[in-house]
């Protein structure tokens, strides 16, 4: 009896032990696959209150809208992303979302605007985790200070790290979007460039 | 299986699973914008 208690603690310290492998193991498995889940639930959201709000003004035939939000957001039809755009010159905004880069432009003064955020990490947002779905031609909608502005995809590339000049800036009115590639590393940067369709933004 | 033999080997799996952790809080997709 006298030798029972240490092997019963033993025993009790080996279940803890399983459980704690299998928790920790389960988390660094499972996360990355809860932005495809993510994102399957917002296409489901999404069609069940019939795409809005990803009807752009003139898709809905409606030019005062008055359901624009009042925030900076990003929206991306094709990945059913609507996001808030976070600015200041802090990094740290990546960890809430999408965050303008401060150094370029707005959607009202022209030139280029840069919009980045985290493909996935463990301890922020996967806020463009399906940017790579995005392909030339699709719709990217800003809101920016009560106002609408449609975007049209034009090209989508991979670059390395130093490729800065996909911040400078730019004659044409477009919009950049980047974040890093591939999925789980920091090695290369996944961009999206888009123009102003001044026809259909109103 | 001795319990004493299991729980060493126990031992030694969640010792690399928490290195795993650390790994993957630290290093996957992070700093990707220090570049710039």
């Amino acid at each position: 009896m006298i030798e029972d208690k240490p092997r019963s603690r033993l025993k009790y310290a080996n279940w803890l032990l399983v459980f704690l492998i299998i928790a920790i193991n389960s988390y660094v498995l499972l996360s990355p696959l809860v932005p495809q889940f993510e994102l399957w639930w917002r296409k489901q959201q999404t069609k069940a209150v019939g795409g809005l709000p990803y009807k752009t003004s003139l898709e809905s035939g409606n030019n005062n809208r008055k359901d624009i939000p009042s925030d900076n957001r990003v929206v991306i039809p094709k990945i059913a992303l609507d996001e808030q755009i976070w600015q200041g010159s802090s990094p740290k905004l990546l960890n809430k979302g999408v965050w303008a880069r401060p150094a370029t432009s707005t959607p009202p003064d022209g030139s280029n605007t840069v919009l980045t955020g985290h493909r996935f990490t463990y301890d922020g947002p996967a806020t463009f985790y399906s940017l790579d779905k995005v392909v030339k031609g699709d719709k990217i909608v800003l809101y920016w200070q009560g106002k609408e502005y449609d975007y049209t995809v034009t090209e989508t590339k991979v670059v390395p790290p130093e490729a800065i000049e996909i911040e400078k800036a730019t004659k044409d009115k477009q919009l950049t979007v980047y974040t890093c590639t591939p999925l789980w590393s920091a090695k290369n940067r996944l961009v999206v460039v888009a123009k102003l369709d001044e026809k259909r933004t109103p | 299986m001795s319990d004493k033999k299991l729980f060493a080997i126990l031992l030694i799996i969640f010792i690399f699973s928490v290195a795993l952790l650390v790994y993957a809080k630290t290093h996957v997709g992070q700093n990707f914008i220090n570049s710039f």
